[in-house]
């Protein structure tokens, strides 16, 4: 679909190490994502009103999403059936996470120099997500 | 010696035989037939299910505690599968629902009108929009029809309804982590679920949490370990006690066993008879069939307590007083209740077989017996026959003007079950067991029918606060008539008015294409079958209360709080649904007793006439058998009415116990009619004697037995035999004078 769907926030990385993504628009919304579950809780909410538990399919891009925004586990991430790709724009990373009977999971990392400029997540014959970084103003 | 080894042998080939050939069963349905099946069966899916409560005020040790208890469950071979947690449903299942979804819940015309995908298209953007939306969210924006977001939302609704923390269930009020076990699809066995209740409380133990568990085997355990080991714990008190009472009477090992001896060759002989006619023997029978038999042990003890010069005449009043009781027994028979027919015929192949064998075993030693010398007992009551006859007809009436009072359950739960059940309402949304909804129909298409027009009631009943809430297969999966999926729009039809959908919402018109594959291919997906439901462990707990019976399907439909009974039995039978039925067990299974009571009492009355005319003919003495009927009738209506005043309404086990007391009353009658004060006669007085003792030993024991039914028995017994040894020894003529 060539009209995607666009939310805006940030990502903060709690003191137990959970990863903590803050929705501000559309809908202000606050998702823990941790390793089990993914906990979700709108500004309307009281409390965190929605657990949702993460299926096995879906469990490896958002470990590696964690990885990647706490920049802890590089050797974790590199276990993973990788390929590196360069140019002049700056660099890519593929990381293959799992193969389902749709096709390959895929996580894609792009930077240029030490910056990481975005993530992507790709469930095979799915949904694609993509991270995109922006300094902070 | 020839005179007990051919008899142990024989015993033993019995008991060679019994452990090869005999089925012990339990069903409650040979006792109160079909209204058991609602009670009884612990063998379907929901039967299976096991909760486990670990409490404790720290939230994460008990949280740490279920944690690690799931996973020592997880690996037990009897457990199928551990819930801790709520779980992602599994991308094979995600896939199944998602290729199947209008067979599960198809859309409606108004569905698939243009301003209908609007609207779903933009709960689905939203969807995509949030952190959890991943999880589902590109399906939602492919099927804009609402089919599988309707599916996911029910899933939802079908899950436990706690909340959880750290990814563990709580329990309502806050104090308990909650463990939903599985156990595995084997048939039920006793002792392996005792066992795995005691490892679960010892783990918990360890793991410094207090546990709770509930699921129906483990009551049916509970009970069952509770019941055996009253009775144990009886029968090996009693036992002990008889042997040290006889060993003191017989003084002599040989007469010991030539005295057991009988009655173990009678228990055999009756469970191998009972198990060659009904093909299995059930715990009634054998055990409180058993348990009658043990009027066996006065028959080696007549013959014991009498000369040579006796023994022709003791030997005939033996196997008189045997027949009369069996034939008494047989007539159980005619109550039609499997449990009880066993019981009767088991009694009566029991005792004659018993009778019978003293007859062989047991020696005329001649020598005197130590006994109570209950001769000096006799007491004058002038005019016996009129004062019987007065007891028996005031008796009838005590018993006939009793006030009703509520019909005990044969077998009740012990008092600590009822304490767990108590405390899981606290912590749980538990099903009602008392009130029973069964939508039955030909098959599973017509199954789902009437639960789809059943629904509307059921809902307005929650509406209304009838009832809390309920869970059928038929929330989950639509009727294929419902679901008739040629009446839905062409897949180009559908693309039309998909574009147009996306179209305003701003969305880019060619995704329609997207959406009309996912469209058409739905179409096309073949029916559910009801084995593809069991397949899925998310499906499965849903359908666990579907079976089939011989006719058909039939669900028992879970109802949750029910807050007015009558109201919600008044509104289901308003909506008129073919195959629905709606009752409350508890009073159908005391209508069961009723007539179970009434049945009973018909034919084991029926049964002492016919044992009175066997005793009739047996004497050839019409005068005495009518003295000794009229005794015995006298001592058992007056224990009968003595438990009433007591007790309140008899149950169907102390009616049945009532007939080992006419049993009794015929053996000592056959004994001590007539007796005067003679030597000769002090013999009958103390065989009797020596029987009623023995007889109070071991029933005296059941009576304080901590389960009730022993109790019940064991009681009625013994005041029956002592009612009946008082009425044998009242005599119409003055002590010292000599009635021959």
């Amino acid at each position: 679909m060539a009209d995607p769907a666009i939310t805006r926030g940030w990502f903060e990385v709690a003191k137990d190490g959970t990863l903590i993504r803050h929705q501000r628009e559309p809908v202000a919304e606050v998702t823990r994502i941790g390793e089990r579950f993914i906990f979700q809780r709108r500004d309307s909410d009281d409390g965190e009103s929605n657990i949702f538990p993460i299926p096995s399919e879906i469990a490896p891009l958002l470990s590696a999403l964690r990885s990647v925004v706490q920049r802890t586990a590089k050797e974790d991430l590199l276990a993973y059936p990788h390929k590196l790709e360069t140019d002049p724009s700056g660099w890519r990373l593929t990381l293959q996470t799992d193969v389902s009977e749709r096709g390959k999971n895929r996580i894609v990392l792009e930077g240029c120099g030490d910056v990481l400029q975005s993530v992507e997540l790709q469930i095979a014959g799915r949904e694609r997500r993509r991270i995109v970084f922006v300094p902070a103003s | 010696m020839i005179r007990l080894a051919v008899p142990a042998a024989l015993l033993c080939g019995l008991l060679a035989l019994i452990a090869f050939l005999v089925e012990p069963q339990s069903d409650a349905g040979a006792i109160l037939g079909p209204v058991a099946q609602e009670t009884s069966k612990i063998d379907s899916a929901n039967d299976r299910q096991l909760v486990v409560a670990l409490v404790s005020g720290d939230r994460q040790k008990r949280n740490a505690a279920a944690r690690a208890l799931a996973e020592w469950l997880a690996a037990q071979e009897i457990v199928a599968d551990v819930q801790a947690g709520p779980e992602a449903p599994s991308a094979a299942f995600l896939d199944w629902v998602w290729e199947r979804r209008f067979h599960l819940s198809p859309p409606t015309q108004d569905d698939l009108s243009t301003e209908s995908l609007s609207a779903r298209l933009i709960e689905a953007r939203r969807s995509l929009s949030r952190g959890a939306g991943m999880l589902v969210g590109d399906r939602l924006l492919r099927d804009p029809t609402g089919s599988f977001a309707r599916i996911i939302d029910r899933l939802g609704a079908a899950r436990t309804g706690l909340s959880q923390a750290g990814g563990i269930w709580q329990s309502q009020n806050d104090t308990a982590a909650i463990v939903f076990v599985t156990l595995g699809d084997r048939p039920f066995r006793m002792a392996e679920t005792t066992g795995l209740s005691e490892r679960i409380r010892a783990r918990a133990g360890a793991l410094g949490v207090e546990s709770y568990l509930l699921g129906p085997r483990i009551i049916a355990a509970e009970i069952s370990a509770q019941t055996s080991r009253a009775a144990r714990f009886a029968a090996l008190l009693a036992t002990a006690l008889l042997l040290a009472w006889l060993a003191w009477i017989l003084r002599s090992g040989r007469s010991l066993v030539s005295t057991f001896l009988p009655l173990a060759l009678g228990v055999a002989t009756a469970t191998v008879v009972v198990q060659l006619a009904f093909g299995s023997v059930h715990v009634v029978a054998l055990g409180f069939g058993g348990a009658l038999t043990g009027l066996a042990l006065d028959y080696p003890l007549h013959l014991l307590s009498h000369g040579h010069e006796q023994r022709r005449q003791t030997e005939r009043l033996v196997l008189l007083g045997a027949v009369t009781t069996a034939v008494g027994f047989l007539a159980l028979f005619g109550s039609g209740v499997p449990a009880l027919m066993q019981t009767g015929l088991f009694v009566a192949t029991g005792l004659a077989a018993a009778a019978i064998a003293s007859r062989f075993i047991v020696p005329s030693t001649g020598k005197a017996l130590r006994a109570p010398p209950i001769e000096r007992m006799v007491w004058y009551l002038p005019y016996k026959a009129w004062i019987e006859v007065c007891v028996i007809v005031a008796g009838i009436a005590v018993i006939a003007s009793a006030p009703a009072g509520s019909i005990r359950t044969l077998f009740e739960p012990p008092g600590q079950v009822d304490a767990v059940i108590a405390k899981f309402a606290e912590m749980l949304p538990l099903p009602s067991g008392q009130h029973v909804l069964t939508v039955e129909a030909e098959n599973l298409d017509e199954l789902l029918e009437r639960q789809a027009a059943l629904r509307p009631t059921l809902d307005a009943a929650i509406r209304q606060g009838l009832l809390g809430r309920y869970g059928m297969t038929g929330q989950f999966v639509t009727a294929s008539k419902a679901r008739s999926l040629s009446d839905l729009p062409s897949p180009a039809a559908f693309s039309r008015r998909a574009e147009a959908a996306l179209r305003n919402n701003g969305m880019v018109a060619g995704f329609a294409e997207t959406q009309t594959d996912s469209y058409r291919a739905a179409l096309a997906a073949l029916g559910i079958s009801p084995d593809e439901l069991a397949a899925f462990p998310e499906t499965k707990i849903i359908a666990a209360n579907l079976e089939r019976t011989a006719v058909g399907w039939r669900e028992r439909i879970q109802l949750f709080d029910v807050k007015a009974p009558s109201g919600l039995a008044t509104a289901i039978r308003a909506a008129d649904v073919a195959g629905v039925e709606i009752f409350d067990i508890r009073a159908r299974i005391e209508t069961a007793l009723v007539e179970l009571r009434k049945r009973v009492a018909k034919w084991l009355g029926v049964g002492a006439l016919v044992a009175f005319a066997a005793l009739t003919i047996g004497l050839a003495d019409w005068r005495r058998a009518w003295g000794i009927a009229r005794t015995t009738a006298a001592a058992t209506v007056l224990t009968a009415a003595i438990l009433v005043l007591s007790g309140g309404t008899l149950g169907v086990f102390q009616i049945v116990a009532l007939t080992l007391i006419v049993g009794i009353g015929i053996d000592y009658g056959l004994f001590l009619s007539g007796r005067g004060n003679n030597p000769v006669d002090r013999e009958y007085y103390r065989s009797v004697a020596l029987c009623a003792g023995s007889t109070l030993i071991a029933f005296a024991v059941m009576g304080f037995a901590s389960v009730r039914i022993l109790q019940e028995v064991g009681l009625t017994v013994s005041l029956g035999v002592l009612v009946m040894v008082w009425f044998n020894l009242a005599q119409t003529r003055r002590k010292g004078t000599d009635a021959r």
